[in-house]
């Protein structure tokens, strides 16, 4: 009888949690799946039907040209991203660790990109960038870097890079804190014995700093991978998707698709490919987790 | 067995603890004594939303009900309707870009106005009552309508020793001219959405194209006339990326010695007092005005019940009393949707605009509910074109 209390109490006290999972997150995502699998009109909201059309709308999907750009958009402008993101953001948290005055004002204030909501961020790049009145061309053009100005976020060959670079900006404090704090969890002894023993700062970084950081740094990127993969908000503030698609990634398409286009079904379906790859990279994370956290 | 019913039992409670909870939050609003009418309209900004909300005030008064207004930005409009249509609890009364009113009819969602003995079409535009018609059914009325017109700096013109453009050689002679050192001849807003596509209808129709056939060597010149703009540096790159108040904000800069834009910008010109601008229509090829597109909102009424959508039809007439329009109109800067008003307005330019109204054309016409795609189709090329990336005849050619 005591055992059974137990239990009951155990899963009373799991049910806010689960009753929260169910609602919030398992019912939309079962949800988008279905939707994916219907015709799914501005008419479907209304009168709640929605016939059944099988893989037409990833058919359709996978047919459109767009899908690729959004691929491969998608991949360079989460590799772009992350990759300096982390390196950055290495760089400053090993420079961190060393004593020197201002340190913690200094620290607290590459955290402000991190408090800056993403829209007001992307404004502000917006007019940095601008092309004809923006402060990077403006400078460029004073040091006769550039001759003519840059058009940023107007030419297809530039405009995903210009995104990329924002990006880029917006997600170094994260990386810069998960990997302080990883490096804090370093024995000091370890690089005092390799002083002893005649090794650099820089041998000491390769031998002792990124091996035990490993654990830290595989989670820093395999967050960073899934928050990235799924930006929206600096895309669209920067460049709406343009000029000409060209930064068009998977969530933007998605977008378009259910909200202009309204064809909800498609952008259910390519919410739902979305969705899957995020789960793979989850999956690697929450074994990397495993790994760091034992 | 008997652990495991009680476990179901224990999860059960939770689960219904926590959707009466959900349920509670859902509900609520309403109450009090005289009837309470949603409306939902894309005013967010303060001081056109506040001379929205004090003329429904004052129109649910006379009908007797409190008028519970909600705005939400132009573009969320859409999505929060159809939301409202999957859980039934669309507004009463609610005001809706003339250009999806078709789209949201063909769901059944909304009531034909002449079911509440609306017979009254003739005092309106043509255009007007046609964007809210669906199926020979009117659906949509609007209190007040806009469109499109060419903005001239007029210091900047007579510097040049220029008039205002009358034909398309004179306008890209004179935005050629005009433009130099941080200044573009003109700005208009070539924007990937539905905005770009609107600032470009009148000069795809005014070149004699068609969205029936986007590949016409009419539509070709227009987007070519763009195009040109933009390579021959007459027009800023960033058209690409501005909005039509971003075309205003470089108009009002000094940046822009032309803009195509509507009479919306007119508000925010008349606080600039440095700025002296006129206002003429947007040329056709070879001279004479240019088919503009009517833009604007319309009210449309929701199906609810019989009481809430009685009122809805109350207070929407007293909406479209001349008074109330023509207060609307001219606090706003939108245009009345009846000439017999529009001629009242005080302001000469906003009567240049008025005037612009007869050669108004639907968007929708004659695509009806497939305009949507039309205009993607021409947003699409029009992007490949100035960018670029395609010639103005392959990047029309995709958009068959």
């Amino acid at each position: 009888m005591a055992r059974t209390r137990e239990r009951i109490v155990r899963w009373l006290f799991l049910a806010p949690a689960i009753v929260y999972i169910v609602a919030f997150f398992c019912y939309p995502v079962v949800y988008n799946v279905r939707m994916g699998v219907t015709r799914y009109t501005v008419t479907s909201f209304y009168t709640g039907e929605a016939p059944f059309v099988g893989l037409a709308n990833y058919l359709s999907v996978a047919r459109d040209a767009l899908l690729d750009t959004a691929f491969i958009n998608t991949a360079i402008f989460t590799v772009g991203s992350i990759v300096p993101q982390f390196s950055i953001g290495l760089a400053l948290a090993v420079f961190f660790q060393r004593h020197f005055p201002l340190n913690r004002t200094l620290r607290a204030l590459l955290l402000l990109p991190w408090l800056l909501p993403l829209v007001v961020a992307g404004t502000v790049y917006r007019w940095i960038l601008d092309q004809d009145y923006g402060v990077v061309n403006q400078v460029l053009l004073q040091l006769h870097v550039i001759s003519e100005p840059v058009p940023w976020l107007t030419s297809p060959g530039w405009a995903l890079a210009s995104v990329i670079i924002a990006n880029i900006w917006a997600g170094i404090p994260f990386n810069l804190v998960v990997l302080y704090s990883g490096l804090e969890g370093i024995p000091r002894t370890l690089y005092e014995a390799a002083a002893v023993d005649g090794a650099r700062a820089w041998r000491q970084f390769w031998h002792i700093t990124l091996p035990l950081l490993r654990p830290v740094s595989a989670i820093a990127l395999m967050l960073g991978l899934i928050y990235t993969i799924k930006v929206f908000d600096i895309i669209m503030i920067l460049t709406n998707g343009g000029p000409a698609d060209s930064t068009q990634t998977l969530a933007t398409w998605a977008y378009f698709l259910s909200f202009i286009d309204l064809s909800f079904g498609k952008g259910a379906a390519v919410g739902n490919i979305l969705i899957l790859i995020t789960l793979v990279f989850a999956a690697f994370y929450l074994r990397s987790a495993r790994a760091a956290f034992r | 067995m008997f652990t495991w019913t009680r476990r179901s039992a224990a999860l059960a409670a939770a689960a219904c603890l926590a959707t009466s909870v959900v349920a509670c939050g859902g509900g609520g609003g309403g109450g009090g004594d005289a009837l309470v009418l949603s409306e939902l309209d894309p005013y967010t900004e303060k001081l056109d939303g506040q001379i929205t909300a004090n003329i429904l005030d004052r129109c649910g008064k006379r009908a007797g009900v409190t008028v519970d207004r909600q705005a939400v930005p132009g573009t969320e409009i859409v999505p929060q309707v159809l939301r409202q249509a999957s859980s039934r609890s669309l507004p009463s009364l609610l005001l809706l870009d003339n250009l999806y009113v078709q789209q949201i009819a063909e769901t059944g969602a909304l009531t034909p106005l002449d079911s509440y003995g609306f017979k009254d079409t003739d005092s309106y535009y043509e255009s007007a009552i046609s964007a809210g018609t669906y199926k020979n059914k009117l659906y949509g009325l609007p209190t007040a309508v806009d469109t499109l017109a060419l903005y001239y700096n007029k210091e900047m013109f007579s510097k040049a020793g220029l008039s205002p453009p009358k034909d398309w050689t004179e306008l890209t002679e004179a935005a050629q001219k005009l433009s130099g050192g941080s200044r573009y001849g003109i700005a208009f807003s070539a924007v990937a959405n539905e905005e770009g596509t609107f600032q470009f209808l009148p000069f795809f129709w005014g070149a004699g194209a068609e969205l029936t056939k986007p590949n016409s060597p009419e539509a070709v010149k227009a987007v070519d006339l763009w195009t040109k703009l933009v390579q021959g540096k007459a027009a800023s790159r960033s058209v690409l990326n501005w909005t039509q108040a971003d075309v205003t904000d470089q108009f009002i800069a000094g940046n822009a010695a032309m803009m195509v834009n509507g009479p919306w910008a007119l508000a925010e010109l008349k606080e600039q007092k440095d700025v002296e601008y006129g206002v003429v229509p947007i040329p056709a090829p070879d001279g004479g005005k240019a088919t503009v597109p009517l833009g604007g909102e319309v009210w449309v009424i929701p199906a609810t019940d019989d009481e809430q959508q009685q009122k809805a039809w109350q207070v929407l007439q007293c909406m479209n009393e001349p008074k109330n329009m023509l207060e609307w109109g001219e606090k706003t800067a939108h245009l009345p949707a009846t000439p017999e008003v529009a001629e009242q307005m005080s302001d000469p330019v906003m009567r240049s605009f008025a005037d612009a109204l007869p050669e108004t054309r639907p968007r929708t016409d004659p695509l009806g509910p497939r305009y949507p795609d039309a205009s993607k189709a021409l947003w699409t090329a029009l992007q490949a074109a100035i960018t670029g990336q395609a010639t103005p005849e392959e990047a029309l050619a995709n958009a068959q």
